[in-house]
């Protein structure tokens, strides 16, 4: 029997190993020059929709006072730091021609999502700025969809 | 009356003890990615962690012997060897992660610097496990974490499509829209799987079993705590996945801190229900970063031949003592250099998945060697859901780190 459990336990280190070689090639194959094409781009920009979702749900919930003022800033200053990252990574690669235009567009939007955010905590115990904020966050939401529908699948 | 309180304690605490910051983050995120279809992984992987638990347990209530003296003793020493560093470096991996978890839940309490609040988490952790009893880590935790049961309140109030529910349940691949969406739906299941079975479970159950001094008289108390115990675990983990399907997938929104799952309760249950999740997730997290912590030095000290246990004074168990010490400084240096913990939690449970097989077939070997076991040998049925589960484990092993590569850690 314990000859079985090492001859088993072998097989699975070589295998495993495999395993991990054949990720590695596929990274290898599959990885970019650092530019941003339109499939990068289109994540960037699904990142800042989903933070704009968060921004929409965090103002609907402080005006209906369900969250504390340290969550709230908090998070917010979560959410910031990630938008911040995607800010970098459209400002600092090198863009593919294709997709000049929504990249600038995309930069546009992460700024005023940024702004919103910043926004956001000073709207603490005001249900009719938080509701305002809110509904900005909704439009940069539609924009940003937008946006990432037009860049396909 | 103290087997009764026992078997209370027993499955409260397995209960409490059952989700820790990578099943949150990646239950919360199935749900929010694929609506229930993937609840199906979470029942997978319960049945899983039940059969191999049970043997364990079983093990170490027959002959008070935890898992990596057979490590050892059937994989030989090179194997185990291999197997012990992995389990060690996993180990460390989700206790810094778990680390990282406390410190952000303790940020969107207090609002305090995060990395004060790791070190404050560091010194909570050393202390804790230094004053209280093997008993009393179990107990505070583990019922402390029965605070995360907010979660399980919100999924019912937020009344889910239940036939939709029990649909997901049911073994299925959704149709996607790309290979890419295939390839993700591939990766949270293994990444799923590998959250519910986590290899240090398994070590510590056992462990904790010697350290209750459990003999086979309780082997049925160890069967009941499993099974009674992991499923209404995995039902805290259930609702998790619908908090996701219901509250941020109709908003699009991929919640990646696991702060953002609190969102859930705040919006039924107010700021008391903010706070409760809050609560629940830090004694959860804090749980499974001190059984990490126990369990990278029970390891090492059944491995090396080394007295352990926490029932013994620290200096006649003293490098079991500094092991589990330097476990927990190390995990909190990874952590506070800055690294993201949630990246920390992805590595930690892909990692674990590899690490499945080598932990789970000396147990099997084990549990199935009649000479070895007598009476209390694997009956047909614990083998046959041994065996399928060793499969699964191999195959989820052999998949897990292509496609941690090729989704890019899930993005797709």
């Amino acid at each position: 029997m314990h000859k079985r459990a090492r001859g088993w336990s072998v097989w699975l280190q070589a295998g495993v190993l495999l395993s991990i070689l054949a990720g590695a090639s596929y990274w290898l194959a599959n990885a970019g020059s650092g530019s941003l094409d339109r499939e990068a781009l289109k994540s960037a920009v699904g990142e800042l929709r989903s933070q704009a979702a968060v921004g929409r749900l965090l103002a609907e919930q402080s005006a209906r006072g369900t969250l504390t003022r340290t969550f709230l800033e908090t998070q917010v200053e979560q959410s910031r730091k990630n938008i911040d990252s995607e800010r970098e990574e459209l400002k600092s690669s090198s863009v593919a021609p294709e997709v000049v235009g929504p990249s600038m567009r995309a930069s546009t939007l992460a700024r005023r999502l940024d702004d919103d955010y910043a926004a956001l905590p000073r709207s603490y115990g005001d249900a009719d700025a938080a509701s305002a904020l809110g509904r900005e966050f909704d439009a940069l939401f539609k924009e940003l969809k937008s946006l990432e529908g037009g860049l396909g699948e | 009356m103290k087997k009764p309180l026992e078997l209370f304690l027993g499955i409260l605490t397995a209960m409490g003890g059952f989700v820790e910051v990578g099943e949150l983050v990646f239950s919360v995120n199935a749900g929010a990615k694929f609506r229930f279809a993937l609840l199906w992984v979470l029942a997978l992987g319960t049945v899983g962690i039940i059969a191999y638990c049970e043997m364990a347990g079983r093990i170490a209530a027959v002959k008070a012997q935890p898992v990596f003296n057979l490590v050892r003793e059937r994989a030989g020493l090179d194997a185990g060897l291999v197997t012990l560093v992995a389990a060690t470096m996993v180990s460390l991996l989700t206790c810094s992660a778990e680390i990282g978890g406390i410190a952000l839940i303790w940020q969107l309490l207090s609002g305090w610097p995060y990395r004060w609040l790791i070190l404050g988490a560091f010194l909570l952790l050393l202390l804790s496990i230094w004053v209280l009893s093997f008993q009393w880590i179990e107990r505070v935790y583990g019922l402390l974490g029965l605070l995360m049961v907010v979660f399980l309140l919100t999924a019912v109030y937020m009344r889910p499509d239940w036939g939709q529910v029990a649909w997901g349940l049911v073994p299925q691949v959704p149709a996607l829209s790309s290979t890419k969406e295939y390839f993700v739906f591939a990766y949270f299941a293994v990444a799923l799987l590998s959250s519910v079975m986590l290899p240090y479970e398994t070590y510590f159950y056992a462990s904790g079993a010697v350290e209750d001094g459990w003999t086979p008289s309780d082997i049925n108390l160890n069967r009941i705590i499993c099974v009674v115990g992991m499923v209404l675990g995995s039902a805290l983990a259930a609702a998790l996945v619908i908090i996701g399907a219901q509250l941020f997938m109709p908003r699009e929104i991929e919640p990646q801190l696991p702060g953002a799952a609190a969102l859930g309760p705040a919006m039924l249950f107010g700021k008391a229900g903010l706070v409760a999740a809050l609560g629940g997730m830090f004694f959860a997290f804090a749980g499974a970063a001190i059984e990490n912590a126990l369990t990278g030095a029970y390891n090492l000290a059944q491995f090396l031949g080394w007295p352990w246990g926490k029932w013994r004074p620290a200096r006649k168990a003293a490098r079991f003592t500094l092991s589990w010490m330097i476990i927990l400084l190390l995990s909190t240096l990874v952590i506070v250099t800055g690294v993201d913990p949630v990246s920390v939690v992805e590595y930690s449970i892909i990692f674990a998945v590899v690490l499945l097989p080598f932990t789970y077939f000396p147990v099997m070997l084990i549990a199935n060697d009649r000479d070895f076991m007598g009476e209390f040998v694997n009956g047909r049925l614990a083998n046959a859901v041994g065996w399928f589960y060793l499969a699964v484990v191999t195959l989820a092993a052999l998949l897990a780190i292509p496609l941690l590569i090729i989704t890019r850690g899930g993005q797709g």
